[in-house]
């Protein structure tokens, strides 16, 4: 079951972002871009690039770990699988919080774009990239998401649960997990994409 | 005169008459056999029966020794029935052999042997009759450590046939179980035995009577019902039995104090398990199960019906047969409850205590046994060594208290056998004299080597304390020269020892190889059983993960009398466990402690970011809704 919905999930975020590349590539003509309201960078270039780069790194690296048992149909993840996945995941846990802290400065909802996700218009005069609006609601996911997976794993590597509640504790994991995953990737497209819209602009 | 129709037909309904009458009084139970279900101890006052079903009076000229079999199966209890029990059964053809335990361990330290022997077909064990074992040399040497009953077999010799009529054959002991009494001697029980007064052996435990004399001094023409047919010089040896006649009631029935549940104490007397430095002086340091401790006794889980198909409480154990009740009397059958994993009351309604196992990964619970992490001694980096009272006679007259007297018990070994899980077992590294062909090693007998090596003055003097004679490899390739002089066909002498079997190559040198056959035997440790705070674990993870970790790295000692210090791998036992792999965990888990940091650092961090985006979306949109109402105002 998991498994299945594993592969639905992935198979749909690619074909999103295939879908989401050709609209812009065919309709780059008559597309129009917006300026990113609000855009605060609290940190210089470098700094961005290689805490980008270390979370994308890590996020591949716990990703390909953890999700290749379920890929591979294997009853469960363990042997060296797991301990890289351990291993990866100490790295992804310190990558995931930099990259956060570099990013909520841009990713504060701004007034503009709670009209434009409570409103079905756009009555407000700041008009709204709808890529930056996605990069914001898959970062704010990312980021609850990230919790769970985190406190999940940390909760078995205590002496609280009974093995019936580290089941319990690893299908959360397994569940917050693939969210997050979907999430950060659909942040990281939508960061570019939208890096892209500025530089357009 | 031909007898008439009539005539036939009533021989015809007699004869059908009888042989139902005959069918119903076979199939009518007897008085013992259907308990009422009173759980008061049944009193037992029963006239004693001699071998021939003769009632005894104990004023009687020469009286004869009570048969265990006759006076407790007249007409009380189906004897035939309790000999297929697991205590009584291992010779019986068709057996199942269950999982491994405890062989009979033959040593002979004069020839540098020890060997396990077992009637049942446990690998790695040898069936005594197939190496030429009599039945007669095997009750001598271990009948006085089982109830079991024995009686002459093919591999006994002509002399052995003719003895067995002299000490008669070995009956069930039932007392060795059921008699509470304090005054049964079960060490009187194994005297007896080495002085071949089979027929009395339990007579002279019961403490019904004394019993003089000896059977082994009797010549073969003895005839116990005619004891003073020997010579004058051997009167005084005839076995004789001196009833106590202050032990009988009136009507000359004697009174047994006879449980229905053995008592654990008697269980003792042949299961008792002891760390080799403990026996002695330092016996009062010996721990206990923490079962016992806690008021059980053995025949709570170790129970039977009837039959006496003991069970041994493994998952599978054949004795259980498929009845869910005999089943349920595991590990977990008793404390994880049903198999939906909700707690139950246990087989016997005592609510054992259901394991919390906290912070435990519930792959654990399908790779190891219970007893891995809660049952024997606690590993150390080497291997200790231990006693039993089957192998070194514990509680017997004249046992060896030595820490090393043979035989060589080892353990824990942590090993993966038949189920695939890891658990803690005894083992015992084989070392006999044996002709291979085709690559297979037939021991060979060890008397019959004894003989040998004494005449050609090869044997070595034993210690005084029992452990393994001084010998080296030049030694060995003496003996195996002398065995392979006259060796039958295309066979040759090899000496199998401390994991390696020895053999001459084609100059005559000795060379040492692997071989499966050297390979120790090994049988599960089920107790003393440790509670939780004293489990592999309590002390956190590092008990098992980490570089010291005696379950994956610790060393096996190597016993022979070759070599006394070498050890082998821990890892040699675990088949399927990735010796590397367990030691790049177990240098990981070191920086465990960092992991644990680093995400939960992360983890509040990043909830507090979290919560910082809340706390705004719930301000934008607390004033979203505040405007829109001031815009309806």
């Amino acid at each position: 079951m998991y498994r299945a919905v594993v592969i639905g999930v992935f198979v749909a975020v690619v074909i999103l972002i295939a879908a989401d590349l050709a609209r812009r590539v065919l309709l780059r003509r008559a597309w129009r871009p917006i300026r990113e309201a609000d855009r605060t960078d609290w940190f210089p270039g470098l700094v961005r690039l290689c805490v980008n780069l270390a979370g994308a790194v890590c996020l591949v690296a716990v990703t390909v770990t953890g999700f290749t048992a379920v890929l591979a149909n294997t009853p469960t993840l363990g042997g060296y699988l797991l301990m890289a996945h351990v291993t990866t995941a100490g790295g992804f846990a310190g990558a995931a919080l930099a990259v956060a802290v570099l990013w909520v400065s841009r990713n504060w909802i701004v007034k503009a774009e709670w009209e434009r996700v409570t409103e079905r218009s756009t009555p407000s005069a700041t008009p709204v990239s709808l890529t930056v609006l996605m990069r914001k609601i898959f970062f704010w996911v990312a980021l609850a998401s990230a919790v769970p997976t985190l406190a999940t794993a940390l909760l078995a590597m205590f002496p609280l649960a009974s093995p019936a509640q580290q089941q319990v504790l690893l299908e959360v994991h397994k569940i917050s997990a693939l969210l997050l995953v979907v999430c950060s990737v659909l942040f990281a497209y939508c960061a570019l994409a939208a890096e892209w819209e500025q530089r357009r602009n | 005169m031909r007898p008439s129709i009539p005539i036939l037909s009533m021989l015809a309904l007699t004869g059908i008459l009888w042989f139902s009458g005959s069918q119903a009084e076979a199939q009518k139970p007897l008085l013992g056999d259907v308990p009422s279900g009173s759980r008061s101890r049944p009193v037992h006052v029963i006239a004693l029966r001699d071998e021939n079903g003769d009632t005894i009076q104990p004023n009687d000229h020469q009286p004869l020794p009570f048969s265990t079999e006759q006076t407790c199966g007249n007409n009380c209890h189906d004897v035939q029935a309790i000999r297929r029990g697991w205590h009584f059964n291992a010779a019986l053809p068709g057996t199942p052999a269950g999982r491994n335990g405890e062989p009979w361990l033959w040593i002979d330290s004069a020839t540098a042997t020890q060997i396990p022997l077992s009637y049942r077909a446990w690998p790695g064990t040898y069936r005594p009759e197939d190496i030429g074992i009599g039945a007669r040399a095997f009750a001598l040497r271990f009948g006085g450590r089982t109830p079991a009953p024995m009686e002459s077999d093919a591999a006994d010799s002509a002399q052995d046939r003719a003895r067995w009529s002299v000490s008669g054959k070995l009956e069930a002991n039932c007392l060795a179980c059921h008699d509470r009494s304090p005054i049964y001697d079960r060490a009187e029980y194994a005297r007896q035995l080495g002085l071949e007064n089979f027929r009395y052996a339990a007579t002279a435990a019961s403490g019904m009577a004394i019993v003089t004399g000896s059977s082994s001094k009797m010549p073969n023409i003895f005839d116990y019902l005619l004891p003073g047919s020997v010579e004058d010089s051997l009167q005084p040896s005839i076995p004789q039995v001196h009833y106590a006649e202050e032990r009988f009631l009136a009507g000359q029935k004697a009174p047994f104090d006879i449980a229905r549940q053995a008592d654990s104490n008697r269980c003792y007397s042949c299961h008792t398990e002891v760390d080799v430095a403990l026996p002695g002086k330092e016996s009062w340091k010996a721990g206990e199960d923490v079962h016992m401790a806690r008021g059980m006794a053995c025949v709570q889980c170790h129970s039977n019906g009837l039959d006496h198909a003991i069970t041994r409480n493994y998952e599978g154990d054949p004795a259980a047969g498929g009845n869910a009740f005999a089943e349920s009397l595991s590990c977990r059958g008793c404390h994880m409850g049903s198999a939906n994993g909700q707690q139950s009351a246990g087989p016997h309604g005592l609510n054992a205590p259901y394991p919390k196992h906290k912070g435990l990964p519930a792959i654990h619970l399908e790779k190891l046994s219970c007893t891995f992490c809660h049952a024997g001694p606690m590993p150390s980096s080497k291997t200790g060594r231990m006693k039993t009272a089957r192998a070194h006679g514990l509680g017997e007259h004249n046992a060896n208290l030595d820490a090393d007297a043979l035989p060589h018990i080892i353990g824990p070994v942590y090993a993966q056998l038949s189920d695939g899980k890891l658990a803690p077992y005894r083992a015992v590294w084989p070392a006999f004299w044996g002709r291979m062909s085709a690559g297979r090693v037939t021991p060979l007998n060890p008397e019959a080597v004894r003989r040998l090596l004494d005449s050609r003055k090869l044997s070595r003097p034993a210690p005084t304390n029992g452990n393994w004679p001084s010998v080296d490899t030049a030694w060995v390739k003496q003996v195996l020269q002398v065995l392979n002089q006259g060796a039958p066909g295309p066979t040759e002498a090899v000496y199998i020892a401390g994991g390696k079997l020895y053999r001459l190559d084609s100059s005559g040198n000795i060379k040492a190889e692997e071989s499966a056959q050297a390979e120790p035997y090994l049988w599960s440790i089920g107790h003393d059983v440790r509670p939780a705070s004293q489990a592999l674990g309590a002390n956190g993870c590092e008990d098992c993960h980490s570089t010291k970790s005696p379950v994956f790295f610790g060393e096996v000692q190597v016993d022979s009398p070759l070599e006394q210090f070498g050890t082998w791998k821990m890892n040699h036992f675990q088949p399927t466990v990735d010796a590397a792999y367990q030691l790049n965990l177990a240098n990981s888990w070191k920086f465990r402690p960092w992991l644990k940091a680093t995400a939960s650092g992360a983890a509040l961090l990043l909830l507090l970011l979290f919560l910082g985006g809340a706390y705004q979306a719930l301000v934008g949109l607390s004033s979203r809704i505040s405007g829109r109402r001031r815009d309806h105002v």
